[in-house]
């Protein structure tokens, strides 16, 4: 959680351009999605930690009592908690694909060790006297248990589940990456979006509901240990009750299931064109790009909503299908610099330019492929490429000044800006520091706008629409036609920002409808149009 | 009537209790004594089967221990702690139901017993309904002691039952304790390290040392016939009190002179009293003499400090001859 609102305060700072609307305006227009959403969440939660209390006490118990077992479980369940939740969500699409189902898994695993180890803390913590007392009376092994141990260790045991709640619903967030709904869809989508106002409205009643079932749970903590044994079986009953709020969605159904990212779902140029222009209508679920690709490589789902040029597409044998609409505005990349650099080092605007016309969309593609699919580093790629091309040159070791290139955090950002590390210190004496790994368009941008690198590759369409926030209006006059949208932005970063745009190199990496080949082969369905006339047949 | 036969205790390689045998009567009040860590504490935790022994016999009113499920010995054997183990979240009178719960009682009978237990021990009815913690540790000492009589078992067992306590209180209600009616009947074994509480709740003391029994008898035997250079020494501090304490008025009866000519005014004490009561009443009323009776033949004799202290002397000559 707290990591989305230190971004939230970052946002806020930099006071990019918003559309006016205010928040409470946003809300209250989204209400809807908003309780949906947090229904979700809330359903997320208490099934995972239903789950995990009914996994978690006994196993508490059971370690407690063959204290042997006890460094083993609770060193496993630790672990457990320190695998970062992304990687841990990640582990489980092979096993159980997308959806609620992995998400619940993964929840109920982080929920375990605050719960494991408080009831095994709470039960030894128990007075020797008093147990001793309890044995001595003639109780059995099951009714020293039940009638005083878990009595006397329950405040720790509530406490455990205490954390565990307010740890699940922080991480429940995060499901929203993996298709299984919650606050996350609306956190991720307006940090996607650089929509302040969509990242609030899902980081708010997160931070909220994790505050009020904190507060509710110190309440039942507190009750006397008289009304306690009473409350004991509150618990799980209304745990219970909100595990309801979450009806698992069927998301095997027969129909064609898409999965689109948080940032594509929010995107005039995303679904909300393919819903406007195409009358597109497909079950869908939102879900990360970082598992988006194989989940429609294993069939979990059929359509995806990618990049064009996107390694993936090689490795995982998926086709993009044709835009006969143009409703995805083209995104040529090009280097952005500040203006200031170029007068300083005017040979740069040659050099940058080199790289012009070597590089399409397929070629691109296979680049990418050997990144992120063969694990090859970006620069081996880059000068790889560089030499096959001859434009390729040992660097100078110059000391005329360092140029700062960054880049954002993607494999093809990557191989971008080592060639352009590499034309610099083959063609200049200049240096070249790398900024590589920057979080996002927006963190990108900041750091130009802000003097802490000189330049970075940019696409043509996100700066049109993510950095411009250009009007519907002004976009739709474009028509998607490359040289205008490139023109446009142009002259706009000259006025606002002094940043110069040099030449496109040539890919055009756009949004993209995607398919498994095999299916879009057999159903025959080669453009958005095809896909919207097979889905109205059936 | 309890039995134990050559019971040996080992905690690993060390014999925490080695090789003692003993028996405790009907109705009979046996103090294990001894300093800490002399197994004192181990020797009474397994007759109800809190600790198993490693070897040897225990039999408990002539059925052998193990013979018996440990629930079933332990709802029939009263156990008292040191630090009392009343459940903090059970009220007082849930606290003391728990075996007659355990037994199934019905209701009704165990209110009827758990507020006859109150007046027994001369506690106000209105605890019932108080958590143990808002009782003082006195107070809540009798209420384990209430809790190990509930069922009305014919054994008792006490570990240190007043050594949570300060100087003053346990002195009071240690003398409460033997003057207690719902104890007169019962078969007790306590376990302590204070001498003089020994020597006031036993009829007879068993000195144990490294696991094993020293000497085993009567306060007077302890005190008068010691076994060794041990039991010596172990009374050696507070001996005059001891012998006060341990020697009764029937005990010097043949020692002091016959008078008939009694005062009217002196104050009247049964012989089966101790000279350090008789004591005390000649130092509180500030008087010379006082009548001592035998209640079966009704004769008398009278009696001051002087002549208690001659009779004394006379009774441990007579002993060591």
């Amino acid at each position: 959680m707290i990591h989305y609102l230190l971004r939230l305060a970052h946002l806020n700072k930099t006071g990019m351009n918003e559309s006016g609307q205010s928040l409470f305006a946003f809300m209250r227009e989204q209400s809807g999605k908003i309780f949906d959403q947090l229904l979700a969440h809330i359903g997320l939660t208490f099934i995972s930690l239903l789950i995990a209390v009914v996994i978690g006490v006994p196993l508490g118990i059971f370690i407690s009592k063959r204290k042997k077992f006890s460094a083993p479980v609770l060193g496993f369940t630790g672990v457990l908690q320190t695998i970062p939740s992304i990687a841990l969500l990640g582990f489980m699409i092979p096993l159980l694909g997308i959806g609620p189902k992995p998400a619940i898994v993964a929840l109920f695993l982080y929920a375990l060790l605050p719960i494991v180890r408080n009831t095994f803390t709470g039960i030894t913590g128990v007075d020797a006297t008093v147990r001793d007392a309890a044995k001595a009376m003639g109780m059995s092994g099951w009714q020293v248990l039940t009638k005083v141990e878990l009595p006397l260790a329950l405040p720790v045991i509530l406490a455990g589940i205490r954390t565990a709640t307010v740890i699940n619903v922080g991480v429940a967030t995060l499901a929203a990456y993996i298709a299984a709904g919650g606050l996350g869809e609306f956190i991720f989508g307006g940090i996607a979006l650089n929509n302040t106002n969509m990242i609030l409205a899902g980081a708010i009643p997160a931070a909220l509901l994790a505050i009020f079932f904190d507060f509710i749970l110190s309440k039942v903590q507190k009750v006397n240990l008289k009304k306690l044994r009473k409350a004991f079986w509150l618990l799980p009953v209304s745990i219970i009750f909100f595990s309801s709020f979450y009806l698992l969605p069927d998301l095997y159904g027969s129909k064609m299931l898409a999965g689109f990212t948080p940032e594509f779902m929010g995107r005039e140029d995303g679904y909300l064109g393919l819903k406007k222009v195409y009358r597109l209508n497909i079950r869908n679920v939102v879900i990360s790009d970082a598992v988006m690709y194989k989940a429609a490589y294993e069939k979990k789902l059929d359509v995806i909503s990618g990049y064009s040029t996107d390694g993936r597409l090689k490795a995982f044998d998926l086709v993009v299908l044709n835009d006969d609409k143009g409703i995805f505005p083209p995104y040529y990349v090009a280097p952005v610099i500040r203006e200031e650099i170029l007068q300083k080092y005017p040979v740069l605007e040659n050099v940058l330019n080199q790289l012009t016309g070597h590089i399409n969309d397929s070629i691109m593609t296979e680049l990418n492929y050997r990144v992120d699919y063969l694990k090859q580093s970006p620069e081996k790629v880059a000068e790889d490429f560089l030499m096959e091309q001859s434009l390729y040159k040992e660097p100078q070791n110059g000391n005329g000044g360092t140029i700062r290139i960054g880049s954002k955090i993607f494999g093809e950002q990557y191989i971008l800006a080592s060639m352009y590390t590499m034309l610099i210190t083959g063609n200049t004496n200049l240096q070249v520091a790398t900024k590589t790994g920057l979080g996002g368009t927006k963190i990108c941008f900041d750091a130009l706008t802000n003097n802490q690198i000189d330049m970075y590759p940019e696409y043509t369409g996100t700066a049109l629409l993510v950095i411009l926030q250009t009007p519907g209006s002004v976009v739709m006059a474009m028509n998607g036609n490359k040289e205008k949208v490139y023109n446009y932005v142009q002259s706009r970063f000259h006025e606002k920002y002094n940043l110069k745009w040099l030449k496109p190199v040539g890919f055009n990496n756009s949004y993209a409808l995607m398919m498994r080949r095999e299916q879009s082969k057999r159903i025959g369905v080669n453009s958005i149009s095809d896909l919207k006339n097979y889905l109205d047949k059936k | 009537m309890i039995i134990v036969e050559r019971v040996v205790k080992l905690f690993g390689n060390t014999k925490a209790v080695d090789n003692i045998s003993f028996e405790v009567k009907d109705g009979e009040n046996v103090v294990l004594l001894g300093t800490s860590g002399c197994g004192k504490t181990t020797t009474l935790r397994m007759i109800n089967r809190l600790t198993e022994a490693s070897s040897g016999n225990i039999s408990v009113a002539g059925k052998n221990i193990k013979d018996v499920s440990q629930e079933e010995l332990r709802r029939n054997i009263g156990y008292v702690l040191q630090n009392n183990g009343l459940f903090p979240h059970y009220t007082i009178a849930e606290n003391i139901a728990i075996v007659p719960e355990l037994l199934k009682w019905p209701k009704q009978k165990i209110a009827t017993r758990t507020s006859e237990l109150l007046d027994q021990l001369h506690l106000p009815q209105d605890y019932l309904l108080l958590y143990p913690q808002q009782l003082s540790g006195g107070q809540q000492q009798r209420i384990g002691l209430a809790r190990a009589l509930a069922a009305d078992p014919p054994v008792l067992l006490m570990d240190e039952p007043f050594g949570a306590l300060d100087a003053v209180t346990r002195a009071s209600i240690t003398s409460e304790f033997s003057s207690l009616e719902v104890l007169k009947n019962k078969t007790i074994v306590l376990v302590t390290h204070d001498i003089r509480e020994a020597f006031q709740l036993g009829d007879k003391i068993l000195l144990m040392d490294k696991g094993k029994i020293i000497q085993e008898g009567t306060p007077a035997d302890l005190l008068f016939n010691p076994a060794g250079n041990f039991v010596t020494r172990f009374f050696e501090d507070q001996r005059m009190q001891l012998e006060l304490n341990a020697v009764l008025l029937k005990d010097i009866w043949p020692h002091l002179e016959t008078k008939n000519n009694h005062e009217n005014n002196a104050d009247v004490i049964d012989q089966d009293k101790s000279i350090w009561e008789a004591l005390d009443i000649l130092s509180g009323k500030k008087q010379n003499n006082l009548t001592i009776k035998n209640s079966s033949t009704g004769e008398v004799k009278l009696a001051g400090y002087d002549s208690l202290f001659t009779a004394l002397g006379a009774f441990k000559q007579n002993r060591h001859e």
